[in-house]
Formats: C-alpha cells, structure tokens, sequence
C-alpha cells in the first residue's frame, strides 16, 4: 500500500505541466503536493519542507532537474529522496547521464496517467527491495 | 629633326632666358600658392626646367631623361593612387570581416536551421493534439442525438428529465465551443510558418555575407545535428531494465 500521506514536490518551468501532474498525482489517491518552478526554488522547499517525493522536469531556468538531481544525491539529508524524472529529453545519452546521477525512474514526454502511475508503483517497488 | 633645330635656336637666340625666368617666376608663383615639395606640380615643373635647361644648353640627351622623369612620374603618381585605394579598401574589407561575429557561422549553419526544425515542430505539435481534442469531441458530438432520444424515453420525474434535457444542450454546446477554439492552430500555424520563412531568408543571406568575407561555411553543416540518438519511453525502458531498475 502506497503512503497517500507522503508529500510531493513537483518541479516544472511550464505552470500547465506541473498542473497536468498535480492532477494525476491527486486522482492516484495522493493529497500533499507542492509545486517548484525550477531546480533553484525546488532544493530550498525541500531544504525546509518534509518531501517524500520528487517528480521533476530536465530543462529549467536557474538550476535544471539534472542539476537539481546531482544536488539532492550529494546532500546527506536528502540523498535517498526518491526522484522521477519527466521530460522532454528523449537523447539516449542524456537518459544514461540521468540514470548514472542516480534518477529513480524517468518518463519521456508526452506521458500518460498510466505511465505514471505505473512508474510510480515501480520506484515504490524497488525501493522496498 | 628640322623642328627640333628651330626650336632649339628659338630658346637659345630669342627668348631663351626670358622664358626660363618665366618658369622659375611660374614655380614661385606656385609655392606662394602652397604648392609643397610633396606636390605633384613640383615635380614636373622641376623637370620642365631641367628640359628647358637641357635644351638651352642643346644636351638632348638630358632633355630625353627629363621628358622621360616626367612621364614617370605621373604614371608613379597613379599608381600610387591607386595603390592606396586599393589599401584602403582591403583595410576596410578585413576590418568588416573581423567585425563579423565568429558566432555568425555558427548561428546561420547551425542555430537558424535548429529553430526552424524547432517552429516546424510546434506547428506539428500543436496539430496533432488539436486533433487529439477534436477527435474526443467529435465522438461525443456524434453521440447527442442519441442521447436525446433516450432522454425522451425517460418516464422518471419531470424535474429530472428537464434537468437532463437543459444538461445536454448546454453539454452539446460547449463540447461545439471546444471544437471551434481548436481553429487556434490553423491561425498560430500560419504566423508561425512566415516566421519560418523569414529566418530561412535570413539564414540564406547570413551563409552568403560569410562566404562573401571569407569565412568557410563547410558543406553539409545544415543537415547535421549535434544531438544524439533519440529514444522512445520504451527505449529508456529498456535502457533502465540495463542499469538494474
């Protein structure tokens, strides 16, 4: 059974994808969600806030998902913060760089609510391996 | 040769000192005028001089070089003209070309092709989910006659066949308003099909300024891209079963 109780952050430049994302986040049974508009704003909220989940966009102003990723694996408060990655970025090596800095899972746009939800109870999956 | 003689004995029997008083009075006449040392006049009118002088003194030979300097020396004073033209606008060239921003090559063979490729594909796009949305629409479109017949059939009560009635037709006409704000596509579409036209005419004009100056535009470098291989959700899918997840 998924925790409905832990808290998302959801990090994307574009306001429609975050609320795209929010909204299927909320239909999967999941109500403490929090949005960031960019890798930058992103770290600081999960600096200060108890985040169990971050679900975040590879290009971005001031500090990008790649970015952001690397920041969070290095911080010894957060370096186990389980991190889904969804973007636009379809190059393979850009997927392998991603995985390599320790992305949990990462969903190519456009994405469907299946895909996500699917993606989601895999990173749950493996995390209690 | 008979000319020759009886001009020589006109300068030298007649005028001959007159004449050359005049052209030294005529090289003052010049100087007081500003005519430096540097003037072309100077010049010529030194080796007038040295004619005249050569001819009073019947030393032909002397006469010759002088005739000769003179026309050199006009010749070197063209030449010369025309050399520092020719300077000046090879100064004037390399300085354009240095001018030219080393990130020009770069925008019109790489970055221009890019955004175009890039508008290309937001026309695209944005088509593909107008239709998207218009093909859902449609399906419920269709499906409102139908829809009203079954309410027609209902006996239930009054106020809940009215309600259901009133809640199709103002269904039907938002799902019509959904389908008309999908023309936003085809407006957006043209604009930005000008706009890539018009950075392609740039483009154009850019490759030809750069090759015009010398900057070598390699061949081919429209069509290449930088990016690398790109790979559907089934392809990180399958990358990610690769790393262990």
């Amino acid at each position: 059974m998924p925790d409905y109780k832990m808290k998302f952050l959801v990090v994307d430049d574009f306001s429609t994808m975050r609320r795209i994302v929010k909204n299927i986040l909320k239909q999967l049974g999941y109500e403490e969600i929090e949005e960031a508009e960019d890798g930058v704003n992103a770290y600081a909220k999960l600096k200060s806030g108890r985040f169990g989940f971050v679900v975040c966009d590879w290009n971005m102003p001031n500090m990008d998902g790649l970015q952001l990723l690397k920041k969070i694996r290095n911080d010894p408060e957060l370096k186990d913060m389980p991190f889904l990655m969804i973007t636009a970025e379809a190059e393979k090596h850009k997927v392998v760089e991603a995985i390599k800095a320790g992305v949990n899972n990462y969903i190519v746009k456009p994405f469907t609510a299946e895909l996500l939800k699917e993606k989601m109870d895999k990173i749950f999956e493996n995390l209690r391996k | 040769m008979r000319n020759k003689l009886e001009l020589i004995k006109t300068v030298d029997t007649m005028a001959g000192e007159v004449k050359m008083n005049d052209l030294h009075n005529l090289k003052e006449f010049f100087e007081k005028m500003g005519m430096d040392s540097q003037d072309q006049r100077h010049g010529i009118l030194e080796e007038i001089i040295s004619f005249m002088d050569a001819l009073v003194g019947q030393d032909y030979e002397k006469a010759n070089n002088a005739v000769h300097s003179m026309m050199k020396k006009g010749q070197d004073d063209l030449f010369k003209e025309v050399g520092k033209i020719t300077r000046k606008i090879h100064t004037a060239i390399n300085g354009f070309k240095e001018a030219i921003d080393p990130r020009f090559k770069e925008i019109a063979t790489v970055d221009m092709p890019n955004v175009i490729d890039k508008l290309q594909l937001v026309i695209d796009k944005t088509e593909e989910a107008a239709n998207k949305t218009m093909e859902t629409v449609e399906k419920y479109i269709l499906n409102m006659d139908d829809l009203a017949s079954h309410i027609r059939n209902l006996e239930g009560p009054e106020s809940s066949v009215d309600y259901l009635k009133e809640f199709k037709n103002k269904l039907e006409n938002d799902l019509t308003g959904i389908l008309m704000a999908q023309s936003f596509q085809d407006i957006t579409g043209q604009i930005i099909k000008k706009v890539i036209k018009l950075v392609g005419d740039i483009e154009e004009e850019l490759v030809r300024l750069i090759t015009t100056f010398g900057l070598k535009i390699e061949q081919g470098v429209k069509t290449e891209r930088t990016e690398g291989e790109l790979i559907s959700q089934s392809g990180v899918d399958d990358l990610l079963k690769e790393f262990g997840f």
